[in-house]
């Protein structure tokens, strides 16, 4: 027994959706969606706004569009199927269950390639149509100017206007000795194409960022006699960390062992048992909490200040010695200036390893990503050129913050590791073309878990109420924010009684809920490639590779197994209708077994047990361990060995 | 009558002589969303079907039929008991390979045509597309759908879709074929080709389990038979068993003089009390009246609905080709008796004597109204004197039949 059932069951969903037209209504809306409605979208303008908007709108339509109507179609290919006993015919044949719920959804995940191929295709073809269009449109703006006129515009632009050695830098003179010009259609059409060149340098485009490694240096520039020459001096961060927590240390355990005493008084402690000394636990705490904050604090630098940071150039990208890189850089004023004119000075350097070739001093405006184009390798003074990157592949990027104010530099992410926002490198890792099929591939991975979730959902619950419950899903992973909030203040209540918030029953169910589903949702929401595609990042292979590890590898499975030993189990010959009060499954009715021997679970250890005076972990094992076990054993009972006896008599 | 399907049976399924399938005190309760029994449908059912016998599942209306072939399909769960189908249970994949299905309504895809329908469910026979192709246009000839396989089944008649659904039962070629109410919705003729087929079905070794509350589907072909009632088997045995009587003797004869028929009965007299000696002039029954006059009009009309079926499938056929076209499948099938074991020959003559004894309504209105009392020494006993129709009364129905489909 191959696949041919299987294929045979997916074959048939084509069919369906083609003589139900759902195939072709959906290619018209796509169709509509992609295609026609970013016409009447407003841009800023901008080539790049344009194209950001256009990708971002394009794509989150394709998403949503599909998803729903994927989630639609697979909840209704298989419970409307069990409903109008369609199924049973099916069920009669020699294919597994499972292979039914599988070819279902290979049934409509290939109808999602398709249609994802097609949506996607024009979507590209919109977006390199507006981009050559950039350059028609600069050719007709230049197309009545003399030569002149051009030559000097592209001076301006910054287009090379002389023919130079490419390795050397110098440029090529002819046997008279007068500079070679180069030709003016070259020059023209480099002219017209600026817009478009600068918008595939930044947005269409994979650019890939370098990671930082775990090698930082704080900077201090100073002075040893006024006006005389600027020294700097550099510290491990390490090092750093470590003289300043010696210097706020005992301020800290001062304050913490006040609060101490305090709070004994406040209680009633006699005078004379107070104790007078912090614990050694409540010494490891606080200096964990004191290096958090003084990591933090790193990434503030003050004028004169300055931090060394390195990269290490991945394997996977071997640049030619002509090629540039990006590096991004952001910085936050820490009091915030509302005045958008305000520059601050910044002092640049870059090497390799630990050494530094290159300074400049350039002048930014805060709480914007800057991008300077960074070479490969430089000419040295020698001849030949100096790679940016050492035998060892790392580089140095050093700054200073060259006067004014205090600014945040956050190169730490918001877990304290290095690789922040606030300086990246960017490489071209691959081109536009690659990263929107990577892109299309994770909207894909997300496709087949909508498609899994229907199916789940039909497997065991009527087309109304799965529709109904998918939908339900859908619109709790949109507003995740505010599911997050409540797992993390552990209470839906915004009331407050005495100074304190409110909690209640709803509390122990909801706020574990809450926790399980932003677990469940949030990682799948995380590989958003949409996000990446507009600001030119790489959706890269290892992440492709990890949404559908994820995606389809965790949820997608989790979900598929649980949808097919439902409708294993389940009864066919039963439906709603014929008053089977819908699902007839034993494991889905386990499943809400055991969610309610949860909510249970919650509600006695948060209100009943605490009025009987027992211990924590008595309590703890009673609601966490008994109760479950208890009622485990219970259902295995009734399930395995009553069943047992009564289908041996 | 040796067929190589029904060897292979034998070695790799039932294990005890020749029973394809067994159940065993089978109890099935429908509970509602709690678990709380609602109704007890079928209730210590035990019954074996043997390798190549024609089995029938008699009763009424909701008397637990339908349920228990969906237990044999495993279509439902058995609250009780043990069901066994090739020595399997119910939920073996690889036994379906082995059993064809028709359910008692249609349910099959209404978006598909008849000839996209048979090719879906040969795949899921795993045939490869030539196979199915083959068969595909065989079983549309059989069942007489062949003119219209580019119509979805959604816009067929019912008796249409029955015998769609006959055709995919039959893709796999069947070594166990569950016909629930095969007959339901059909009109006599197709009623009487499935009676054909099942025969036909039978001849070839292969074994079928019918269910049916028309009693003369039952009486026509079964071997066997479980009679329900409320979810109880009331009567279970041969057809034989359950019908003749064997206190009473029928005797058929040319039309005689007078004087000779008194001489008969006078003969008759000396070895049997009067009052018990019944003569009465032989009347065709309805269904045979029916089929003779369409089989003559059939021979000039077209019709835009189903025609009537023609041969049956060649892959279906028994070893030898038989020759048809102009003979009736009857005829047909009547040459083949000869071979036929005896049972079936009795029952093959049932057919033939004058009157079928069926008076449908009466029994199912009896049969529903006090079941334990359903014994076969009352069935014969109840359509004495009834037979005879008003012409009128016939004419009608014929009328209606002939417009109806």
């Amino acid at each position: 027994m191959g696949f041919k059932p299987l294929l045979a069951v997916a074959f048939l969903t084509w069919k369906a959706s083609i003589r139900y037209r759902f195939f072709w209504v959906m290619l018209c809306l796509l169709l509509f969606a992609v295609g026609g409605l970013p016409l009447i979208v407003k841009d800023d303008g901008s080539a790049e706004g344009m194209t950001q908007i256009l990708i971002t709108y394009t794509l989150s339509m394709i998403t949503a569009i599909m998803g729903a109507a994927t989630l639609w179609i697979s909840a209704g290919s298989l419970a409307n199927e069990i409903e109008n006993h369609q199924l049973q015919m099916v069920a009669t044949k020699p294919i597994s269950r499972w292979q039914i719920w599988l070819g279902k959804w290979v049934g409509v995940m290939s109808m999602n390639f398709v249609l994802l191929l097609f949506a996607g295709g024009v979507v590209y073809g919109v977006v390199e149509y507006r981009a050559n269009q950039l350059t028609r449109d600069g050719l007709n703006r230049i197309k009545d100017l003399t030569e002149n006129e051009i030559r000097q515009l592209a001076y301006n632009s910054g287009i090379a206007q002389v023919e130079s050695d490419p390795k050397t830098g110098r440029p090529k003179e002819d046997k008279e000795g007068n500079p070679i010009l180069v030709d003016i259609g070259l020059v023209r059409n480099k002219l017209a194409g600026l817009e478009e060149k600068k918008l595939r340098d930044k947005i269409l485009i994979a650019r890939a960022s370098i990671p930082m490694i775990n090698s930082v240096e704080r900077r201090q520039l100073y002075q040893t006699q006024t006006n005389g020459p600027l020294s700097s001096r550099s510290v491990p961060l390490e090092t750093w960390v470590e003289q300043m927590m010696k210097r706020y240390m005992p301020k800290r355990e001062a304050q913490l062992l006040q609060m101490k005493i305090e709070a004994q008084q406040e209680s009633g402690v006699n005078p004379g048992e107070i104790i007078q000394e912090l614990d050694s636990y409540e010494k490891v705490a606080a200096t964990n909490q004191i290096r958090q904050e003084i990591l933090g604090y790193s990434q503030i630098l003050g004028v004169a200040e300055g931090l060394s940071l390195q990269f290490k150039k991945p394997r996977g990208w071997n640049p030619d010695e002509l090629d540039e890189f990006a590096m991004r850089f952001y910085f936050e004023d820490t009091q915030v200036a509302y005045n958008d004119d305000d520059l601050y000075p910044f002092v640049f350097g870059f090497g390799p390893g630990k050494g530094q070739v290159v300074q400049d001093t350039v002048q930014f405006d805060a709480r914007t990503f800057h991008e300077i184009p960074m070479p490969v390798s430089l000419p040295s003074n020698e001849g030949g050129r100096i790679n940016m990157f050492d035998t060892n592949s790392l580089i140095s990027i050093f700054f200073y913050n060259g006067g004014r104010a205090s600014l945040k530099v956050p190169y730490l992410d918001s877990r304290g590791r290095v690789g922040g926002k606030g300086v990246e490198l960017l490489y071209k890792e691959a081109g536009f073309a690659v990263n929107y099929l990577r892109a299309l591939g994770i909207v894909f991975a997300w496709l087949g878990v909508f498609a899994a979730l229907g199916l789940f959902a039909g497997s065991f619950m009527s087309f109304g109420m799965s529709a109904f419950a998918c939908l339900g899903i859908l619109v709790i992973a949109g507003v995740l924010g505010l599911v997050e909030e409540v797992g993390e203040e552990g209470t839906i209540m915004q009331t407050y009684t005495d100074g304190k918030r409110d909690t209640s029953v709803i509390d122990t169910v909801l706020v574990p809920a809450s926790k399980i589903l932003v677990w469940l949702i949030k990682p799948i929401k995380e590989y958003s490639p949409i996000e990446k595609l507009t600001e030119g990042r790489s959706v890269t292979w290892k992440e492709l590779f990890y949404a559908y590890a994820y995606i389809w590898g965790l949820a997608g499975a989790v979900l598929g197994v649980l949808g097919s030993v439902i409708l294993s189990s389940r009864q066919l010959a039963i439906t709603s209708e014929s008053g089977g009060g819908g699902s007839d499954s034993w494991i889905s009715k386990e499943l809400l077994g055991f969610l309610m021997v949860l909510i249970i679970v919650l509600a006695l250890r948060t209100y009943f047990l605490p009025h009987l005076m027992l211990p924590e972990w008595a309590m703890n094992v009673v609601a966490y361990f008994l109760v479950p076990i208890a009622y485990i054993a219970y259902r295995i009972r009734r399930r395995f060995i009553l069943d047992a006896i009564n289908i041996s008599k | 009558m040796e067929f190589p399907e029904v060897t292979e049976a034998n070695s790799e399924g039932a294990t005890h002589s020749d029973d394809i399938v067994v159940v065993r005190s089978l109890e099935k309760v429908f509970c509602d969303f709690w678990g709380r029994p609602k109704a007890k449908a079928i209730n210590d059912v035990s019954f074996e079907v043997r390798k190549g016998e024609v089995f029938g599942l008699l009763g009424p209306n909701g008397s637990g039929k339908s349920t228990t072939i969906k237990v044999l399909l495993g279509l439902l769960n058995p609250t009780r008991g043990m069901v066994r189908i090739f020595g399997h249970s119910p939920r073996d994949v690889k036994t379906k390979q082995r059993i064809g299905y028709l359910p008692e309504e249609s349910y099959l895809y209404r978006y598909l045509n008849s000839a996209e329908t048979l090719d879906f469910f040969g795949g899921l026979f795993a045939l490869d597309s030539e196979e199915k192709k083959l068969r595909s246009e065989q079983l549309l000839e059989m069942v007489g759908l062949k003119g219209v396989q580019m119509r979805t089944v959604g816009e067929f008649s019912k008796g249409m879709q029955r015998r769609i659904g006959l055709a995919q039962a039959l893709i796999n070629d069947p070594d166990l074929v569950i016909l629930d109410e095969p007959t339901a919705g059909m009109d006599p003729i197709g009623c009487r080709e499935i009676k054909d087929l099942i025969k036909n079905l039978k001849a070839r070794g292969k074994t079928v389990i019918l269910s049916s509350h028309l009693l003369a589907d039952v009486e026509d072909v079964c071997d066997r038979a479980v009679i329900y009632y409320g979810g109880k088997v009331q009567q279970y045995g041969t057809l034989d068993e359950l019908l003749t009587e064997r206190d009473t003797v029928q005797f058929t004869m040319p039309a005689l003089s007078e004087a000779a028929q008194k001489e008969v009965l006078e003969a008759m007299g000396r070895h049997a009390d009067k009052d018990d000696i019944r003569v009465d002039n032989p009347s065709q029954n309805l269904e045979t009246l029916f089929l003779n006059v369409v089989e003559k009009a059939r021979a000039s009309d077209e019709t835009s609905g189903a025609t009537s079926g023609s041969e049956v499938a060649e892959f279906l056929r028994a070893d030898q080709p038989v020759p048809t076209q102009a003979e009736t499948m009857l005829n047909r099938l009547a040459d083949k008796e000869v071979e036929k074991p005896k049972a079936q020959m009795a029952d093959e003559q049932s057919v033939s004597v004058p009157e079928s004894k069926v008076d449908e309504a009466k029994l199912d209105s009896l049969s529903e109204a006090k079941p334990d009392s359903v014994s076969p020494k009352e069935l014969p006993e109840e359509k004495k004197g009834d037979v005879k129709k008003n012409l009128d009364e016939v004419d009608d129905k014929l009328s209606g039949l002939l417009g109806g489909d």
